[in-house]
């Protein structure tokens, strides 16, 4: 094998970083303008949104949606959730249904 | 990273702040949970692609983004060169450029201090340290941010030193942990109306896009949503 692996390690490794300290390495001891707040406010809804979505059908091996037990164990802790279960019980709730699912289909 | 700050020469820390460290951490565990089996089965796919016990646990260390280290690696099994792995991984590293951003008034000390600490942002972290009125915690942010760290790079470890093939965490229904979890995070920030829209609007698009063999793209049009929410609220 080459030194590849490396190559890829090393530029990754600078990139990320580059991109996470993004606001720090820009921004330096500048204010960030008054908008900010509430842009941040709907961000984070709609970031979450999506992740709730694209964790639930999307499959990194697949292209487009997948339906699968995830929804059943999905609907199984929204159950728990209402009910006012705890969050590890909702967590196992969602694992165990999930794992069921497929365990008899 | 942050131990200067709990040294019991100095005042005890008022409880607020101990009470975030703990809730932090607390939060992080189950995802660290589902992190560290895909920690595993990335390191038996980094292990397959030729980077050794050593380059696999580093990248996982010092990058700490499984989506992109996967597509980084996955890019070298199927034959491509570095360069293209390395395009890979940082595409889809794009997404921290808003949460940096939207973080950053959290953070404290110097412009490097914060771009470390910055580090530790994942999706977990950022969402456990997000509070409903918009704001961050960095302790929340630090302490989530460690635990899932440790949880990501010892996974990794023992999938590149260990005797698997692969971890299948579709046997366990560990894969249905993460939207659970996102959606109990995304609960507290539903408080007004047009939050509520702003969301729904958002997981409609994500669905399309997810359809469409996009759901990458998300991520940006959430920002644009944010953008027109923002916008109209004037």
């Amino acid at each position: 094998m080459s030194n590849d692996p490396w190559i890829v390690v090393g530029a990754l490794v600078v990139t990320t970083f580059l991109i996470k300290g993004a606001g720090s390495l820009v921004m330096g001891d500048r204010e960030l303008p008054g908008w900010f707040p509430r842009f941040v406010e709907y961000l984070t809804p709609a970031l979450l949104a999506v992740l709730v979505v694209t964790q639930l059908v999307g499959s990194a091996g697949a292209h487009g949606m997948t339906f699968d037990a995830r929804l059943a164990g999905f609907a199984g802790a929204l159950v728990a959730w209402r009910l006012k279960a705890p969050v590890p019980l909702v967590v196992l709730v969602a694992a165990v249904i999930t794992a069921l699912v497929r365990a008899l289909s | 990273m942050t131990g200067t700050e709990s040294e019991p020469t100095r005042p005890a820390p008022p409880t607020g702040r101990r009470e975030a460290w703990a809730a932090g951490a607390r939060a992080a565990v189950p995802f660290t949970v589902a992190i560290f089996a895909f920690g595993i089965s990335f390191g038996v796919l980094a292990k397959g692609a030729g980077f050794g016990a050593i380059g696999a646990t580093s990248m996982s260390g010092l990058v700490f983004v499984g989506s992109s280290q996967f597509a980084a690696v996955s890019v070298i099994v199927n034959g491509g060169g570095w360069a293209a792995a390395a395009v890979a991984g940082t595409l889809l590293n794009l997404r921290y450029l808003v949460m940096g951003f939207a973080i950053l008034p959290a953070l404290r000390g110097g412009r490097a201090r914060r771009a470390v600490e910055s580090q530790l942002v994942i999706e977990e972290s950022w969402a456990i340290a997000s509070d409903a009125d918009g704001r961050f915690d960095r302790i929340r942010l630090l302490s989530s941010g460690v635990v899932l760290w440790l949880g990501w790079v010892l996974g990794t470890l023992l999938g590149a030193i260990g005797p698997f093939k692969a971890v299948d965490v579709l046997n366990y229904g560990l894969d249905a942990v993460s939207p659970v979890l996102f959606f109990l995070l995304l609960a507290p920030h539903l408080g007004t109306a047009r939050k509520r829209t702003a969301a729904a609007t958002a997981a409609v698009c994500a669905a399309a896009l997810t359809a469409a063999g996009l759901p990458d793209a998300a991520i940006a049009v959430a920002c644009l949503i944010a953008v027109a929410w923002t916008a109209k609220s004037r």
